[in-house]
Protein backbone atom coordinates (compact mmCIF):
# COMPACT_ATOMS: atom_id res chain seq x y z
CA UNK A 1 0.00 0.00 0.00
CA UNK A 2 1.38 3.29 -0.99
CA UNK A 3 0.76 5.86 1.54
CA UNK A 4 2.90 8.79 0.24
CA UNK A 5 2.02 8.53 -3.52
CA UNK A 6 4.96 10.13 -5.75
CA UNK A 7 3.94 12.90 -8.35
CA UNK A 8 4.12 11.15 -11.89
CA UNK A 9 3.22 7.62 -10.12
CA UNK A 10 0.15 8.03 -9.28
CA UNK A 11 -3.02 8.99 -11.55
CA UNK A 12 -3.72 11.39 -9.40
CA UNK A 13 -0.01 13.03 -9.77
CA UNK A 14 0.31 12.85 -12.75
CA UNK A 15 -3.42 15.07 -13.41
CA UNK A 16 -1.62 17.28 -10.66
CA UNK A 17 1.33 17.85 -12.41
CA UNK A 18 0.05 18.17 -16.02
CA UNK A 19 -2.59 20.71 -14.77
CA UNK A 20 -0.27 22.80 -13.29
CA UNK A 21 2.03 22.24 -16.62
CA UNK A 22 -1.19 23.09 -18.76
CA UNK A 23 -1.45 25.95 -17.36
CA UNK A 24 2.48 27.24 -16.96
CA UNK A 25 2.65 26.46 -21.14
CA UNK A 26 -0.58 28.38 -21.72
CA UNK A 27 0.98 31.44 -19.74
CA UNK A 28 4.01 31.43 -21.46
CA UNK A 29 2.98 31.02 -24.73
CA UNK A 30 1.64 34.68 -24.18
CA UNK A 31 5.32 35.81 -23.27
CA UNK A 32 4.97 35.30 -19.40
CA UNK A 33 8.73 34.50 -18.45
CA UNK A 34 7.89 33.90 -15.10
CA UNK A 35 5.55 30.83 -16.11
CA UNK A 36 8.28 29.30 -18.71
CA UNK A 37 10.84 29.74 -15.69
CA UNK A 38 8.45 27.52 -13.53
CA UNK A 39 7.37 25.52 -16.58
CA UNK A 40 11.41 24.67 -17.48
CA UNK A 41 12.28 24.27 -14.02
CA UNK A 42 11.68 20.41 -13.71
CA UNK A 43 13.57 19.72 -17.03
CA UNK A 44 16.75 22.11 -17.29
CA UNK A 45 19.08 19.65 -15.53
CA UNK A 46 18.03 17.10 -17.75
CA UNK A 47 18.33 18.87 -21.03
CA UNK A 48 21.73 20.02 -19.97
CA UNK A 49 22.64 16.55 -19.33
CA UNK A 50 21.56 15.08 -22.44
CA UNK A 51 23.45 17.85 -24.23
CA UNK A 52 26.65 17.00 -22.77
CA UNK A 53 26.18 13.72 -23.58
CA UNK A 54 26.07 14.63 -27.02
CA UNK A 55 28.81 16.95 -27.14
CA UNK A 56 31.02 15.76 -24.16
CA UNK A 57 32.71 19.33 -23.99
CA UNK A 58 30.88 21.10 -21.26
CA UNK A 59 31.16 24.85 -22.63
CA UNK A 60 29.28 23.46 -26.09
CA UNK A 61 26.94 21.62 -23.83
CA UNK A 62 26.45 24.84 -22.20
CA UNK A 63 25.32 26.53 -25.56
CA UNK A 64 23.59 23.73 -26.72
CA UNK A 65 20.91 23.64 -23.80
CA UNK A 66 20.88 27.60 -23.58
CA UNK A 67 19.96 27.11 -27.14
CA UNK A 68 17.56 24.47 -26.73
CA UNK A 69 15.89 25.94 -23.96
CA UNK A 70 15.28 29.08 -26.07
CA UNK A 71 13.95 27.54 -29.23
CA UNK A 72 11.57 26.01 -26.36
CA UNK A 73 10.79 29.46 -25.41
CA UNK A 74 10.25 30.73 -29.01
CA UNK A 75 8.52 28.13 -29.92
CA UNK A 76 6.21 27.48 -28.03
CA UNK A 77 3.14 28.24 -29.45
CA UNK A 78 3.98 25.62 -32.01
CA UNK A 79 3.10 22.75 -28.54
CA UNK A 80 -0.65 22.16 -29.66
CA UNK A 81 -0.94 19.04 -26.74
CA UNK A 82 -0.49 16.51 -28.66
CA UNK A 83 1.92 14.90 -27.09
CA UNK A 84 3.51 15.39 -23.49
CA UNK A 85 5.21 18.92 -22.80
CA UNK A 86 8.38 16.29 -22.35
CA UNK A 87 8.61 14.68 -25.24
CA UNK A 88 8.02 17.85 -27.27
CA UNK A 89 10.95 19.22 -25.49
CA UNK A 90 13.37 15.95 -26.32
CA UNK A 91 12.10 16.73 -29.90
CA UNK A 92 13.39 20.23 -29.93
CA UNK A 93 16.40 19.04 -28.01
CA UNK A 94 17.46 16.25 -30.21
CA UNK A 95 17.04 18.54 -33.72
CA UNK A 96 18.66 21.44 -32.05
CA UNK A 97 21.53 19.01 -31.14
CA UNK A 98 21.61 17.21 -34.51
CA UNK A 99 21.54 20.75 -36.31
CA UNK A 100 24.57 22.07 -34.07
CA UNK A 101 26.33 18.49 -34.49
CA UNK A 102 26.48 19.35 -38.22
CA UNK A 103 27.40 22.88 -37.74
CA UNK A 104 30.18 22.01 -35.40
CA UNK A 105 31.05 19.13 -37.83
CA UNK A 106 31.47 21.89 -40.97
CA UNK A 107 33.57 24.21 -38.77
CA UNK A 108 35.88 21.37 -37.71
CA UNK A 109 36.80 20.35 -41.35
CA UNK A 110 36.94 24.10 -42.06
CA UNK A 111 39.87 24.48 -39.19
CA UNK A 112 41.05 20.60 -39.76
CA UNK A 113 41.77 20.76 -36.41
CA UNK A 114 40.84 16.74 -36.14
CA UNK A 115 43.71 16.38 -33.91
CA UNK A 116 42.06 18.75 -31.39
CA UNK A 117 38.99 17.57 -31.31
CA UNK A 118 39.99 14.22 -30.39
CA UNK A 119 42.35 14.86 -27.80
CA UNK A 120 41.21 14.18 -24.07
CA UNK A 121 39.63 17.11 -22.91
CA UNK A 122 38.83 17.20 -18.89
CA UNK A 123 35.28 16.82 -17.94
CA UNK A 124 32.62 16.74 -14.88
CA UNK A 125 32.87 12.59 -15.86
CA UNK A 126 36.30 11.90 -14.40
CA UNK A 127 35.09 13.71 -10.78
CA UNK A 128 31.48 11.93 -11.07
CA UNK A 129 33.01 8.30 -11.62
CA UNK A 130 35.87 8.80 -9.21
CA UNK A 131 33.26 9.84 -6.42
CA UNK A 132 31.19 6.50 -6.50
CA UNK A 133 32.00 4.19 -3.37
CA UNK A 134 33.29 0.78 -4.13
CA UNK A 135 36.66 -0.73 -2.98
CA UNK A 136 39.80 0.73 -4.61
CA UNK A 137 40.56 -2.06 -7.10
CA UNK A 138 36.39 -2.04 -7.95
CA UNK A 139 36.02 1.85 -8.64
CA UNK A 140 39.17 1.53 -10.53
CA UNK A 141 38.13 -1.36 -12.91
CA UNK A 142 34.27 0.56 -13.22
CA UNK A 143 36.08 4.03 -14.06
CA UNK A 144 38.11 2.49 -16.46
CA UNK A 145 34.90 0.72 -17.96
CA UNK A 146 32.64 3.84 -17.85
CA UNK A 147 35.36 6.21 -19.37
CA UNK A 148 35.61 3.54 -22.48
CA UNK A 149 32.37 3.40 -23.12
CA UNK A 150 32.57 7.46 -22.70
CA UNK A 151 34.92 7.74 -25.37
CA UNK A 152 33.37 4.56 -27.41
CA UNK A 153 30.37 6.72 -27.98
CA UNK A 154 31.90 10.06 -29.40
CA UNK A 155 32.88 7.98 -32.32
CA UNK A 156 29.09 7.47 -32.94
CA UNK A 157 27.29 9.04 -35.96
CA UNK A 158 25.55 11.65 -34.43
CA UNK A 159 22.49 9.28 -35.17
CA UNK A 160 23.32 6.22 -33.46
CA UNK A 161 24.57 8.65 -30.32
CA UNK A 162 21.51 10.29 -30.16
CA UNK A 163 19.56 7.28 -29.56
CA UNK A 164 22.11 5.65 -27.65
CA UNK A 165 21.94 8.63 -25.45
CA UNK A 166 17.75 8.50 -25.38
CA UNK A 167 17.52 5.28 -24.59
CA UNK A 168 20.86 4.23 -22.67
CA UNK A 169 21.68 7.10 -20.83
CA UNK A 170 18.45 9.34 -20.52
CA UNK A 171 16.80 6.15 -19.73
CA UNK A 172 13.73 6.67 -21.78
CA UNK A 173 11.16 3.76 -23.45
CA UNK A 174 11.07 3.27 -26.91
CA UNK A 175 7.49 4.36 -27.50
CA UNK A 176 8.39 7.78 -26.24
CA UNK A 177 11.69 7.83 -28.18
CA UNK A 178 9.27 6.92 -31.23
CA UNK A 179 7.17 9.78 -30.28
CA UNK A 180 10.38 12.17 -30.13
CA UNK A 181 11.96 11.54 -32.98
CA UNK A 182 8.53 11.14 -35.08
CA UNK A 183 8.93 7.68 -36.47
CA UNK A 184 7.57 3.82 -35.36
CA UNK A 185 8.90 1.98 -32.32
CA UNK A 186 10.28 -1.03 -34.54
CA UNK A 187 12.76 1.86 -36.52
CA UNK A 188 13.63 3.02 -33.01
CA UNK A 189 14.39 -0.79 -32.43
CA UNK A 190 16.45 -1.22 -35.31
CA UNK A 191 18.10 2.09 -35.31
CA UNK A 192 19.24 1.13 -31.33
CA UNK A 193 20.61 -2.28 -31.98
CA UNK A 194 22.31 -1.15 -34.82
CA UNK A 195 23.84 1.50 -32.31
CA UNK A 196 24.64 -0.78 -29.50
CA UNK A 197 26.23 -3.21 -32.18
CA UNK A 198 28.37 -0.13 -33.61
CA UNK A 199 28.99 1.05 -30.36
CA UNK A 200 30.05 -2.85 -29.35
CA UNK A 201 32.41 -2.79 -32.37
CA UNK A 202 34.33 0.74 -31.48
CA UNK A 203 34.60 -0.75 -27.70
CA UNK A 204 36.39 -3.57 -29.09
CA UNK A 205 38.19 -1.97 -31.96
CA UNK A 206 39.73 0.26 -29.04
CA UNK A 207 40.27 -2.43 -26.64
CA UNK A 208 42.65 -4.56 -29.38
CA UNK A 209 44.74 -1.20 -30.04
CA UNK A 210 45.41 -0.58 -26.26
CA UNK A 211 46.43 -4.11 -26.08
CA UNK A 212 48.49 -3.96 -28.72
CA UNK A 213 50.03 -0.66 -27.01
CA UNK A 214 50.59 -2.14 -23.82
CA UNK A 215 52.08 -5.81 -25.16
CA UNK A 216 54.50 -5.24 -27.75
CA UNK B 1 22.72 -17.83 -40.15
CA UNK B 2 20.24 -19.33 -36.95
CA UNK B 3 23.09 -17.74 -34.57
CA UNK B 4 23.24 -13.78 -36.08
CA UNK B 5 19.43 -14.06 -36.20
CA UNK B 6 19.76 -14.24 -32.14
CA UNK B 7 22.40 -12.18 -32.12
CA UNK B 8 20.18 -9.10 -33.74
CA UNK B 9 17.61 -10.31 -30.57
CA UNK B 10 20.47 -9.99 -27.73
CA UNK B 11 20.34 -6.79 -26.38
CA UNK B 12 16.17 -6.63 -26.32
CA UNK B 13 16.40 -9.90 -24.99
CA UNK B 14 19.03 -8.27 -22.41
CA UNK B 15 16.76 -5.91 -21.17
CA UNK B 16 13.74 -7.42 -21.19
CA UNK B 17 12.20 -5.95 -24.70
CA UNK B 18 11.53 -8.69 -26.71
CA UNK B 19 8.44 -10.53 -27.30
CA UNK B 20 7.13 -13.10 -25.74
CA UNK B 21 7.52 -15.05 -29.21
CA UNK B 22 11.20 -13.71 -29.89
CA UNK B 23 11.75 -14.45 -25.77
CA UNK B 24 11.02 -18.16 -26.29
CA UNK B 25 12.94 -18.48 -29.18
CA UNK B 26 16.11 -16.56 -28.20
CA UNK B 27 15.78 -18.97 -24.47
CA UNK B 28 15.83 -22.49 -26.55
CA UNK B 29 18.99 -21.56 -28.72
CA UNK B 30 20.53 -20.12 -25.53
CA UNK B 31 20.19 -23.58 -24.23
CA UNK B 32 22.08 -25.37 -26.74
CA UNK B 33 24.30 -22.31 -28.16
CA UNK B 34 27.60 -21.24 -25.71
CA UNK B 35 28.71 -18.94 -28.20
CA UNK B 36 25.46 -16.64 -28.23
CA UNK B 37 24.97 -16.90 -24.11
CA UNK B 38 29.28 -15.18 -24.17
CA UNK B 39 27.87 -12.60 -26.74
CA UNK B 40 24.83 -11.98 -24.39
CA UNK B 41 27.14 -11.46 -20.90
CA UNK B 42 28.82 -9.25 -22.78
CA UNK B 43 25.71 -7.21 -24.13
CA UNK B 44 24.12 -7.21 -21.02
CA UNK B 45 27.93 -5.94 -19.12
CA UNK B 46 27.84 -3.13 -21.77
CA UNK B 47 24.04 -2.55 -21.58
CA UNK B 48 24.85 -2.18 -17.44
CA UNK B 49 27.74 -0.05 -17.91
CA UNK B 50 25.70 2.38 -19.85
CA UNK B 51 23.37 2.24 -17.07
CA UNK B 52 25.94 3.29 -14.52
CA UNK B 53 27.44 6.38 -17.41
CA UNK B 54 23.23 7.43 -17.55
CA UNK B 55 23.24 7.32 -13.55
CA UNK B 56 25.92 10.16 -13.69
CA UNK B 57 24.30 13.11 -14.22
CA UNK B 58 26.02 16.30 -13.41
CA UNK B 59 24.75 19.30 -11.88
CA UNK B 60 23.25 22.22 -13.79
CA UNK B 61 26.41 24.73 -13.77
CA UNK B 62 26.31 28.12 -11.53
CA UNK B 63 24.80 30.78 -13.49
CA UNK B 64 23.28 28.51 -16.16
CA UNK B 65 19.78 29.10 -15.13
CA UNK B 66 20.17 32.89 -14.76
CA UNK B 67 21.61 33.51 -18.20
CA UNK B 68 18.82 31.86 -19.56
CA UNK B 69 16.59 34.01 -18.15
CA UNK B 70 17.97 37.41 -19.18
CA UNK B 71 17.74 35.65 -22.50
CA UNK B 72 14.01 34.93 -22.57
CA UNK B 73 13.37 38.41 -21.36
CA UNK B 74 15.49 40.29 -23.55
CA UNK B 75 13.25 37.93 -26.35
CA UNK B 76 10.40 39.19 -24.86
CA UNK B 77 9.79 42.55 -27.03
CA UNK B 78 7.44 44.28 -24.11
CA UNK B 79 4.35 46.62 -26.20
CA UNK B 80 5.73 50.19 -25.41
CA UNK B 81 3.29 52.25 -23.14
CA UNK B 82 2.22 55.07 -25.34
CA UNK B 83 -0.98 57.83 -24.80
CA UNK B 84 -3.88 58.25 -26.61
CA UNK B 85 -2.00 60.63 -28.72
CA UNK B 86 0.84 59.36 -30.12
CA UNK B 87 -1.39 56.43 -31.08
CA UNK B 88 -3.44 58.58 -33.35
CA UNK B 89 -0.37 60.45 -33.74
CA UNK B 90 0.76 59.17 -37.52
CA UNK B 91 -3.28 60.15 -38.64
CA UNK B 92 -3.04 63.46 -37.12
CA UNK B 93 -0.29 64.63 -39.16
CA UNK B 94 -2.16 63.53 -42.25
CA UNK B 95 -5.08 65.34 -41.30
CA UNK B 96 -3.73 68.43 -40.55
CA UNK B 97 -1.76 68.33 -43.79
CA UNK B 98 -5.16 67.76 -45.76
CA UNK B 99 -6.56 70.70 -43.45
CA UNK B 100 -3.66 72.85 -44.43
CA UNK B 101 -3.98 72.07 -48.37
CA UNK B 102 -8.10 72.74 -48.16
CA UNK B 103 -7.67 76.42 -46.40
CA UNK B 104 -5.10 77.55 -48.34
CA UNK B 105 -6.91 76.39 -51.71
CA UNK B 106 -10.05 78.07 -49.89
CA UNK B 107 -8.30 81.21 -49.30
CA UNK B 108 -6.98 81.67 -52.70
CA UNK B 109 -10.46 81.35 -54.08
CA UNK B 110 -12.40 83.08 -51.83
CA UNK B 111 -10.20 86.13 -52.33
CA UNK B 112 -10.14 86.90 -55.89
CA UNK B 113 -6.98 90.02 -56.86
CA UNK B 114 -3.77 89.97 -55.11
CA UNK B 115 -3.77 90.24 -51.64
CA UNK B 116 -1.51 93.02 -50.38
CA UNK B 117 1.21 91.14 -48.86
CA UNK B 118 3.57 93.37 -49.27
CA UNK B 119 1.81 95.94 -47.42
CA UNK B 120 3.21 97.24 -43.78
CA UNK B 121 0.00 98.98 -42.48
CA UNK B 122 -2.32 97.15 -39.93
CA UNK B 123 -5.19 96.63 -42.11
CA UNK B 124 -3.14 95.20 -45.19
CA UNK B 125 -1.95 92.50 -42.67
CA UNK B 126 -4.95 91.65 -41.46
CA UNK B 127 -6.25 91.93 -45.13
CA UNK B 128 -3.24 89.00 -46.10
CA UNK B 129 -3.57 87.06 -42.41
CA UNK B 130 -5.53 84.01 -44.00
CA UNK B 131 -2.48 83.13 -46.39
CA UNK B 132 0.42 84.44 -43.65
CA UNK B 133 -1.58 81.85 -41.09
CA UNK B 134 -1.00 79.36 -43.77
CA UNK B 135 2.80 80.40 -44.71
CA UNK B 136 3.34 80.44 -40.35
CA UNK B 137 1.44 77.05 -39.98
CA UNK B 138 4.09 75.74 -43.06
CA UNK B 139 6.91 77.04 -40.71
CA UNK B 140 5.50 75.09 -37.42
CA UNK B 141 6.20 72.11 -40.01
CA UNK B 142 9.42 72.61 -41.11
CA UNK B 143 10.37 73.90 -37.31
CA UNK B 144 9.71 69.51 -36.75
CA UNK B 145 13.55 70.02 -37.47
CA UNK B 146 14.84 73.03 -36.32
CA UNK B 147 16.46 73.74 -33.30
CA UNK B 148 14.01 74.46 -30.15
CA UNK B 149 14.59 78.23 -30.12
CA UNK B 150 12.73 78.92 -33.40
CA UNK B 151 9.50 77.04 -32.34
CA UNK B 152 7.95 79.66 -29.55
CA UNK B 153 8.57 82.90 -32.32
CA UNK B 154 6.84 80.95 -34.84
CA UNK B 155 3.73 80.27 -32.62
CA UNK B 156 3.82 84.04 -31.29
CA UNK B 157 3.29 85.10 -34.94
CA UNK B 158 0.60 83.11 -35.38
CA UNK B 159 -1.00 84.18 -32.29
CA UNK B 160 -0.74 87.64 -33.25
CA UNK B 161 -2.13 86.57 -37.25
CA UNK B 162 -5.08 85.07 -35.14
CA UNK B 163 -4.94 88.30 -32.90
CA UNK B 164 -5.43 90.80 -36.16
CA UNK B 165 -8.10 88.27 -37.86
CA UNK B 166 -10.24 88.30 -34.78
CA UNK B 167 -9.84 92.14 -34.44
CA UNK B 168 -11.27 92.54 -38.00
CA UNK B 169 -13.83 89.70 -38.12
CA UNK B 170 -17.09 92.11 -38.17
CA UNK B 171 -15.66 94.11 -40.65
CA UNK B 172 -17.12 92.37 -43.76
CA UNK B 173 -18.78 89.33 -44.59
CA UNK B 174 -15.57 87.62 -46.73
CA UNK B 175 -13.16 88.52 -43.67
CA UNK B 176 -15.09 86.79 -41.32
CA UNK B 177 -14.99 83.87 -43.51
CA UNK B 178 -11.41 83.83 -43.33
CA UNK B 179 -11.13 84.59 -39.35
CA UNK B 180 -13.17 81.06 -39.47
CA UNK B 181 -10.77 79.60 -41.67
CA UNK B 182 -7.46 80.73 -39.41
CA UNK B 183 -8.90 79.84 -36.16
CA UNK B 184 -9.42 76.31 -38.07
CA UNK B 185 -5.50 76.61 -39.27
CA UNK B 186 -4.10 77.44 -35.82
CA UNK B 187 -6.08 74.74 -34.01
CA UNK B 188 -4.06 72.45 -36.65
CA UNK B 189 -1.18 74.17 -36.25
CA UNK B 190 -1.48 74.22 -32.02
CA UNK B 191 -2.14 70.07 -32.09
CA UNK B 192 0.96 69.75 -34.37
CA UNK B 193 3.09 71.58 -31.93
CA UNK B 194 1.89 69.93 -28.96
CA UNK B 195 2.58 66.88 -30.46
CA UNK B 196 6.05 68.23 -31.67
CA UNK B 197 6.53 69.15 -28.10
CA UNK B 198 5.23 65.72 -26.84
CA UNK B 199 7.18 63.55 -29.10
CA UNK B 200 10.52 65.62 -27.39
CA UNK B 201 9.49 64.69 -23.97
CA UNK B 202 9.20 61.09 -24.52
CA UNK B 203 11.91 60.94 -27.11
CA UNK B 204 14.67 62.68 -24.22
CA UNK B 205 13.55 59.91 -21.65
ZN1 LIG C 1 24.16 -19.10 -31.23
Amino acid sequence: MQYFPIPGNSKEGVGHVNDLETMYIRKATQGDARAFEALIRPYERKVYNMALRMFHQEADAWDAAQEILLKAYRNLPGFKFESSFSTWLYRVAANTCIDLYRKQKRKRERECSLDQTMEERPDGLHRLVASKGDTPEEALVRKETILEVHRAIEALSPDHRMVIVLRDLQGLGYKEIADILECSEGTVKSRISRARESLKRILLENREQTAGQIVP
Amino acid sequence: MKCKEIEDLLFLYGEGECTKEETALVDHHLATCDNCREILALDKELLSTLQSLGSLEQELPEGFHNTLMEKVHALQSPIPKVSWFRRIHPGIYGAAAAMLLLVALLGSFLQPGPSPATGTSESAFQEGAALDAVDSSMAVMESAETPEGAVPEVAMKAEDAAGGARDVAPAAPSKDRNAVLVVVLLSTAWILLADFFLERRQGSR
